[in-house]
């Protein structure tokens, strides 16, 4: 018998997913993010988020991926061990209709017509993903209702550190999350392989803040062992089910900064944002209109010999009171602030040829 | 599309004792494509592979290679290759909290002895033989288990032993990728481009052929000369460019 049978028509009856290289693809919730690592988010794959400093704008990320699964009716699993999994829950985002503003603005221009040079050169897209058809737009200012949460399969894990030794962690929290995450893998319909499949969403808030390393901080040699260790359990167990695993992580907390290299070799797509606030870039006039920079340190070839390439690494993210948006980074034009004329430039035009002016003398 | 890494492999060759060829990872660099060429090379040249996967899972490679015309499933079936999935089966004995490290080199044995007796000689692939380091094996415990591979193949006629680490710096990864090079007749070190990516080069390939060393008209040389490439993947296959070339 051979090996040869076309999957397709079997694995695209799965609402909010598309097939790609025969792997399912689900949506972040952010289609520019999307765009930018190829398309979605792979099934069976690990997908980490390395915090900003104050960890907001990677909470955004978070409420985006378990929104997008609450419009898909996608299953949910929400772990966390610094705060309640039900208040990481309480106010995702709702769905809207795609925005027209930029349309809008595009057409109040009237009828202006580009120089003849320079209609044939394609137009630059700073912006990713506007006219894609997967994935939901999402309202920041407004919540999804609590009728509509409850009608969700959503899973809690909230993590509390014990006294009790595991052996093989030195801390408990990596051996009891990994158990309750194998046991419900397990279930019929997380399988690749199930008839009656469904998307699993795993959300893993702060892995590897100082309540998962505290055990870690008595020794330099084996610093972050076990949470290279459980990163990988988590990449074998996730392999080949219906669910992926959005983990954000405080990689700026920790001792040893060449952890996040052997962290990164673990975990199959990787971003970083660069927050601006609290920095001196926030007050930098190039970056005026971005809230912080947006890094894609990893993206992995899964179930294919090239990986992708995203169309630009200078990505900065702009948070708007209703979206988050993550577009090219553009510097802006090089204007003099100055008001000054250029015959009002003393050093321009020679004294002896009447250059100074009578504002330009002291007394 | 794999004839160049298979030529800079030298596995269209013929040798007398068992090659040892390591790859090297290199700023987050991803050799897998190695193994998907060199396993196509195998199931069409009907040479038996035993193949130890701790990184990539079998689809991945079930999926490349029905791109690059091999079907590893159906070699699979027919006994020509063993995919020994051991990162599972890791995984497992941490949750049921057994102790990993033992029995493994046993079991590894087993299963090389067990093909060799049906094919004669085995060829053996070992990927991401790093993760044994954050599975907490340590590296008296990871050379013991290379050394016996190491030991088997060069029993047999004519194969090889294909190991994939990484080569991360101040790490004891760097340690183990050494400790690897230093056994290796052939050294591929790949290395991603340090200026990013991108849709033109998918990153840099340098081939050190140490066994040469040993050889008459190197032993007055204190380095075997490097050969650098550029590489570009598509969807099929492989391509090496001379650099400056592209």
């Amino acid at each position: 018998m051979t090996s040869f049978h076309k999957t397709s028509s079997f694995h695209t009856t799965l609402r909010g997913t598309k097939l790609k290289n025969n792997l399912i693809y689900i949506s972040s919730g952010i289609p520019s993010l999307d765009f930018i690592i190829g398309g979605g988010l792979p099934a069976g794959s690990v997908f980490l988020v390395e915090e900003d400093v104050l960890g907001s704008h990677s909470r955004v990320l978070t409420k985006y991926f378990l929104a997008e699964g609450v419009v898909c009716k996608h299953d949910l699993y929400v772990a966390s061990a610094d705060e309640s999994p039900q208040d990481i829950v309480k106010e995702l985002p709702q769905p809207c209709t795609a925005p027209n503003e930029e349309k809008s603005s595009h057409d109040s221009g009237g009828e202006m017509k580009i120089a003849w040079r320079y209609e044939g050169l394609g137009k630059v897209e700073s912006s990713f993903g506007s006219n894609t058809n997967f994935g939901h737009h999402f309202d920041l200012s407004k919540h999804i209702d609590q009728d509509t949460l409850q009608n969700c399969n959503i899973s809690y894990c909230h993590l509390l550190q014990s006294e009790s030794n595991i052996d093989g962690f030195r801390n408990n929290l990596y051996h009891t999350l990994l158990t309750k995450i194998k046991t419900t893998l397990s279930k019929e319909e997380y399988k690749s392989c199930s008839k009656n499949k469904n998307i699993l969403r795993i959300s893993i808030q702060s892995l590897g803040s100082p309540v998962w390393m505290a055990m870690d901080c008595d020794t330099q040699t084996t610093y972050g062992q076990d949470l290279v260790k459980f990163l990988y359990c988590l990449r074998i167990l996730v392999r080949d089910t219906n669910a992926v695993i959005f983990i954000t992580m405080p990689s700026h907390l920790f001792d040893d900064d060449r952890l996040i290299d052997r962290i990164l070799y673990t975990v199959d797509n990787a971003v970083a944002i660069e927050s601006f606030t609290g920095s001196s870039k926030e007050t930098n006039p190039v970056f005026s209109e971005y809230h912080g920079l947006f890094h894609i340190t990893k993206l992995s070839a899964l179930h294919s010999l090239v990986p992708f390439v995203p169309p630009s690494l200078d990505l900065a993210f702009k948070l708007r009171r209703k979206k988050f948006v993550i577009e090219k980074l553009h510097l802006p034009p090089e204007l003099q602030e100055s008001s000054e004329r250029e015959q009002d430039d003393i050093t321009a035009v020679p004294k002896s040829c009447g250059g100074f002016k009578k504002k330009d003398i002291d007394f | 599309m794999a004839s160049d890494i298979l030529t800079s492999l030298e596995l269209d060759k013929e040798f007398q004792s068992g090659k040892i060829i390591v790859v090297k990872e290199i700023n987050g660099c991803d050799s897998a494509f190695i193994t998907s060429c060199v396993l196509g090379h195998c199931i069409k040249n009907k040479n038996a592979v035993f193949v130890i996967s701790i990184h990539n899972s079998f689809l991945h490679y079930h999926n490349v290679g029905l791109k690059m015309n091999y079907n590893l499933q159906k070699s699979i079936d027919m006994g020509l290759v063993n995919f020994y999935e051991l990162g599972k089966e890791l995984v497992d004995c941490i949750l049921d909290f057994n102790n990993p490290t033992q029995d493994l080199l046993c079991k590894i044995t087993e299963k090389i002895n067990g093909m060799s007796e049906k094919h004669g000689s085995v060829n053996i692939i070992f990927d991401g033989i790093s993760h044994l380091l954050d599975l907490q094996f340590d590296l008296r415990e990871v050379n013991q288990i290379c050394k016996e591979i190491i030991d088997c193949v060069r029993s047999f006629n004519n194969s090889f032993a294909l190991f994939h680490c990484i080569a991360l710096e101040d790490n004891v990864t760097n340690v183990l990728a050494n400790l690897l090079a230093h056994k290796a007749d052939i050294v591929a070190e790949v290395e991603s481009l340090s200026s990013g990516l991108s849709a033109d080069v998918s990153g840099h390939l340098t081939f050190k052929y140490l066994y040469k060393k040993y050889q008459k008209e190197h032993l007055q040389t204190l380095d075997v000369k490097t050969f650098q490439y550029l590489y570009k993947l598509f969807d099929r296959g492989v391509k090496l460019l001379a650099p400056g070339t592209v």
